[in-house]
Parts: C-alpha cells; sequence; structure tokens
C-alpha cells in the first residue's frame, strides 16, 4: 500500500441520541498526498467537517458515535494512538484552522498569548523570549503589520482578515504535515478571501504541507486544489482530480451541482437549481442518499447503496446509474450500512 | 477610570440620601428610647430631663438636620446606650461580619467552580445529575432552620461543637457552613450553565485542535470566559452578606454588624442604627466597584469599550 500523508478508509459517524440516529458520515474514503491539496466540497450537513473533526477526535463521543477501516499519518495508525498521546499529533503533525477566526480565537486572550500556547504545550524547552520572538516570525510570515505590537491586541482588536491570518499563523506554528482549514474564508469579504487562499497555497509550497481545504466554494476549488471530493449527505460522491471532477464530471450529483452555478447558464435564463432539499439524516435510508433529487435514479438506487466505480476519466463515482453504464452495476456495493 | 469612579458616586450619592432620609425616620417610629432605658416608675421629670439631655425634644426637622450636616464632618453621632461614637461601634464590629462573609464566599466559590466544571464536563451524566439535584437542595434550604438543626445535632447532641458565640476557630464551623450553602448552591448552578456554554463555543474547539491538555481547555480556556457570570452571582451574594448576615449572627451569637443593628434597633439607640446603614452603604457601594474593576480585568472587551 502506498502510504499517504494522510489517510481516510470507510469513515462513519452517527450522532446517537435516545430519540434518533443521525448518519452524518457515511463510507468516507479519501487521501492526501505530500504537497497537494485536497478538497472536499459539499454544502451544508454534508458532512465535510464533521468527518475532519472525527478524524482530530474534536466531536464528543457519546453521542458521536465513529468507526473507520483506517485513518493513517503517514501509514500510522492514528486510531492506535491512546488519547493520552493523542496531543503529540493534533496541533503537531496535523493542524487546524477554523473558519470565522472571531470565534475560533479565545477572546479573553491575547492573539500572542494563544499562539504561544503552541510552543508552550508542544516545545517546553523553548523560553518565554524564544516564544515571543518564534510568534513574531509567524506573524511577519502571515503578513500581519507590525507584529511586535501586534502580538498584544486581542482578537476584537484585529479586522476579520487579519484575525484569519493569525488563526493560520497559529495552525502553522509547529510545522505541520498536514494542515485542515475548514471553510478558512467564509466570513471574509472577497479580496480578503483571495489573500488568505494566496497565503495558505504559498505556506503550503514552501513547506511542502497538506493542505485539507473544507469549503462549499467550486470557484476556490477550481482554482485552488489538486484533487476534489464531492460531498452529498455524508457521503463522497464523485472523487478525482480537479480535471476529472470538474472537467468530466459524471455523478448526476456533481452535474447538478456544476448546472446550478450561475457561471453555468447564459445571460438572462432562470438559475437551474437541484430541485427538492437534502435528506434527513436521521431517517435510515439504505439507498443512495440523492435519489430522491436525481433525474437519472432508477429503482434500484433507493433500496440499495450504491457501489463505488473507477471511470475510464479517472475519477471514482459512487453511483447505480454510473456503475450500470461501466458495466460493474452487479459488483457488491463497497459500502454498507 | 476616575471618570468612571466619580460618575459612579454621583448615582451612588442620590439613592444614599434617599436612604439616610428613610432611615432616620423610620428608626424613630419604634419608639422613644426613654420608655426603655428608664424604669417604669420613673418620675415625668425625669423622663422629660432624658429626652431633653439626649436633643430628643427638640423638633424633628432640627434633629434631622444635626444628623444630615454630621454626616459631611464623618460625625455619625454619639450611641445613646454605651456613650461612644456610633461609628466606632459599628467598625469594631465589621471585621468579624467581613471576615464571616469573606471565609463563606471563598469556600463557596472555590467549591462551586470545582462542582459546576466537574457537572459540566459531562452534562446530564450521573454526577451531573447527582450535583443538580444537590445545588438545587444547597441553595434553596431555609438558613435558619439549617442552622437551629445543626446546632441541635452537632452542638448539642454531639457536642462536638460550641453552640454560640464568638473564640477559637471552633465557632466559626457552623456560621460558615450554614452561610455558604445558599451562595455554593446558586454559584454551582451559574459555573455549571456558563462552562456548559464555554465548552460548547468554538475556540473550546480550536484549543483541543491544539492539543491543550484537558484540563487547560476546562480552567485556563473555558473557565476564565465562564467567569463574567460567576462574578455578577458572587457579587451579588457577597453584598447580601455585607450588612452581616442579620439571621445567621443572632442565632450564633456572632457580634457582627448584622447583630449589633438588630440590638441597636431593639435598644432604640438611634445614632447606632443610622451608622451601620450608612457605613453598609458605602462598602456596598466599594464592593460594587470593585465588581466593575474586576468585570474590566476579566474581559479584555469590556476593557476596551
Amino acid at each position: 500500500m502506498t502510504r499517504h500523508q494522510f489517510e481516510l478508509s470507510n469513515l462513519n459517524v452517527a450522532f446517537r441520541s435516545p430519540a434518533q440516529t443521525v448518519h452524518a458520515v457515511r463510507g468516507v474514503s479519501f487521501h492526501v498526498d505530500k504537497g497537494e491539496t485536497f478538497a472536499i466540497v459539499g454544502e451544508s450537513g454534508s458532512g465535510k467537517t464533521v468527518s475532519m473533526m472525527a478524524a482530530m477526535r474534536l466531536l464528543q463521543s457519546p453521542p458521536a458515535h465513529i468507526t473507520a477501516d483506517a485513518m493513517r499519518f503517514k501509514g500510522e495508525d492514528l486510531q492506535a494512538v491512546r488519547q493520552r498521546d493523542w496531543w503529540r499529533y493534533t496541533g503537531e503533525k496535523i493542524a487546524m484552522v477554523f473558519q470565522d477566526a472571531l470565534t475560533a480565537l479565545n477572546p479573553v486572550y491575547t492573539v500572542g498569548w494563544q499562539i504561544g500556547e503552541m510552543f508552550r504545550v508542544h516545545r517546553p524547552q523553548m523560553t518565554r523570549r524564544e516564544i515571543r520572538a518564534a510568534s513574531i516570525a509567524l506573524l511577519t510570515k502571515v503578513g500581519i503589520p507590525e507584529p511586535e505590537r501586534r502580538l498584544d491586541d486581542y482578537p476584537h482588536q484585529f479586522s476579520g482578515g487579519m484575525r484569519q491570518r493569525a488563526m493560520i499563523a497559529m495552525g502553522i506554528a509547529l510545522d505541520p504535515e498536514v494542515l485542515i482549514a475548514d471553510e478558512p474564508t467564509t466570513a471574509l469579504d472577497v479580496t480578503v478571501q483571495a489573500q488568505i487562499m494566496d497565503l495558505l497555497q504559498q505556506l503550503k509550497d514552501e513547506r511542502q504541507m497538506s493542505l485539507i481545504l473544507i469549503t462549499h466554494d467550486l470557484g476556490l476549488v477550481a482554482e485552488t486544489a489538486d484533487r476534489v471530493a464531492i460531498m452529498y449527505a455524508g457521503t463522497v460522491m464523485e472523487t478525482g482530480t480537479i480535471r476529472q471532477v470538474l472537467g468530466t464530471p459524471r455523478h448526476p450529483y456533481t452535474l447538478g451541482l456544476l448546472g446550478s452555478r450561475p457561471q453555468a447558464i447564459e445571460k438572462g435564463d432562470k438559475l437551474r437549481p437541484i430541485l427538492g432539499s437534502p435528506p434527513n439524516l436521521a431517517a435510515a435510508s439504505r439507498g443512495c442518499p440523492f435519489a430522491p433529487r436525481c433525474t437519472a435514479a432508477k429503482p434500484v438506487c433507493s433500496e440499495q447503496f450504491p457501489p463505488t466505480v473507477h471511470v475510464p476519466s479517472g475519477q471514482d463515482v459512487t453511483c447505480h446509474v454510473v456503475a450500470e453504464e461501466a458495466g460493474q452495476g452487479n459488483r457488491q456495493p463497497e459500502v454498507t450500512t | 477610570m476616575g471618570n468612571f469612579v466619580l460618575a459612579r458616586m454621583a448615582q451612588s450619592l442620590i439613592s444614599l440620601i434617599g436612604l439616610v432620609v428613610l432611615v432616620f425616620f423610620l428608626v424613630r417610629l419604634t419608639g422613644s428610647p426613654a420608655d426603655l432605658y428608664l424604669p417604669d416608675d420613673a418620675s415625668e421629670a425625669a423622663r422629660q430631663e432624658y429626652i431633653r439631655i439626649h436633643g430628643l425634644d427638640r423638633p424633628m426637622i432640627v434633629q434631622f438636620w444635626e444628623f444630615f450636616s454630621g454626616l459631611f464632618r464623618l460625625d455619625l453621632g454619639e450611641s445613646l446606650r454605651q456613650a461612644r461614637p456610633a461609628a466606632q461601634i459599628v467598625l469594631e464590629a465589621y471585621p468579624t461580619s467581613l471576615k464571616l462573609a469573606g471565609l463563606t464566599m471563598l469556600i463557596s466559590v472555590i467549591g462551586a467552580v470545582l462542582l459546576g466544571v466537574w457537572a459540566a464536563v459531562r452534562p446530564t451524566g450521573l454526577l451531573d445529575r447527582v450535583i443538580s439535584i444537590l445545588s438545587l437542595a444547597s441553595a434553596s434550604a431555609p438558613n435558619f432552620w439549617v442552622a437551629l438543626t445543626l446546632i441541635s445535632v452537632f452542638a448539642v447532641w454531639l457536642r462536638v461543637v460550641p453552640t454560640s458565640g464568638i473564640g477559637g476557630w471552633e465557632y466559626w464551623i457552623l456560621p460558615i457552613t450554614v452561610l455558604t450553602l445558599r451562595p455554593l448552591g446558586l454559584l454551582a448552578q451559574v459555573v455549571r450553565e456558563a462552562m456548559i456554554r464555554a465548552l460548547t463555543a468554538p475556540y473550546v474547539r480550536t484549543a483541543k485542535s491544539k492539543g491543550v491538555p484537558f484540563r487547560s481547555v476546562l480552567f485556563v480556556h473555558a473557565l476564565r470566559n465562564a467567569s463574567l457570570p460567576i462574578l455578577t452571582m458572587a457579587g451579588n451574594q457577597a453584598v447580601g452578606f455585607i450588612n452581616g448576615s442579620v439571621v445567621i449572627e443572632s442565632i450564633f451569637g456572632f457580634p457582627g454588624v448584622g447583630k449589633l443593628m438588630i440590638d441597636a434597633i431593639q435598644q432604640r439607640d438611634f445614632a447606632v442604627v443610622q451608622a451601620g446603614v450608612v457605613i453598609t452603604a458605602v462598602v456596598i457601594f466599594l464592593m460594587n466597584i470593585l465588581i466593575d474593576v474586576a468585570y474590566a480585568l476579566l474581559d479584555p472587551r469590556i476593557r476596551h469599550k
């Protein structure tokens, strides 16, 4: 087996309560290689953030119930890491940058204190002076002017773009090999979005990091990612390189998603949304979660979970219709829930 | 900061004047001290003499002006019973009450933080339910009843602590135990609520993703954010104790301000009652300033407004 920087195989996350069980993530598998940007795209509630939170052990369990065939970091089995050793991985080897830095940064501590905490936790041998110097270097790196002074500011004294930069500075503090960016530009205006994405790309290239980008912005994905996974209702529908998935999309959901973009239609034409709404994840459906909204759906779609097939254009597609066309319709489904 | 304190003083002055007027006249409704201090068979002449000596025969408005102008000279009058400055008597009683209140609040806050945080780690878990029920019971139990029950069990029956009075540390056990119950219960509930909210905040998730040890996530990241509602409740409770706990000090024969005030009212020692109210008002004012300063220290967003 090739050694990927980070790898998830058949991840399932269910939130169990006495009243109901919500299947937030169903059979998600993907990997990311060194120096690569992998984008996970999906609408709110599609399970993209939950999958990464599960991998990072940020979900409270119970109610979260997490299973996976494999979770690996450079070949190392992450599930075998004991909870009391987990801190050596999180922040250090795999770091996370969250959306909406105003709430993701602690409002009552200075930005410098919060960046410095990375070193205080993971580099106990560093002196206060060294930590301060390293934090200033990080703020300079992410393009915050007057870093010596801004280090003693609180998050609310920063602008939105600067807060996100500070958040990124914290994420890259220990030179992680994998950086997970969860909608890093959502709360920002368009010009600042572009700056933040440029910064992330530049840092990734310099440090040969692997970047996992969680977003709902297809435009952003097209510009920045190497490979992409399209998620819907907790399932990866289609995954491959940008060229494969966005250039020759095969899954009806991907087709619908691309067709619904305003850029996809002629000026003056009506928008073409995907009709219907995402399924209730608490109601266990055996079939394809997209079947009720799918224009190509067949009877089998609502009865059996679709198989994942490798299509000639190179990507993997989880769909009965595509599988049948590819002549693999009779193959046993890889994932059943 | 100076402006802030000045503005607060101006606001408080108005309520202080109202309070002073009210106390001055209300305490005089309790009757004439002459009836209390002279023997039942004292002659009318002796009564008139007593009233004249203590200036109680002058028109009410003149007496009020004397008291009111005295306030500006920091002269709070003289005690009828002890024939020395009323302010001195009140200030002598203060250390006992403040010590009682201070120890009570210290124990309550520390206990409530530990219990509340403990409960908030797993909301609706068994531990949380036990702590919630106990804190509710603790906050609702009537003080005087608990005091009397504890006295009968531990002082009268088991004889492990004294029933009342003041002396060594053993005299403090029962009063502090009784006084702690209510703030402990109320604060534990506030800590739990605030911590549950803080622990679901995105910055706590960020801290966990940084590899911060869980203990620090709780006590450094979450608790600091939960401290404002805790401070509000602790402040309210502490202000309530400043006047001394009237009921508990009386039950345990504790020579604090609360007991002093009750005794002074019963003895129609007007000057002591007035001095007690005025000094307490000033202490509460100072206490509130302290609480506001603590808010600003705890939350930089308040500081930068």
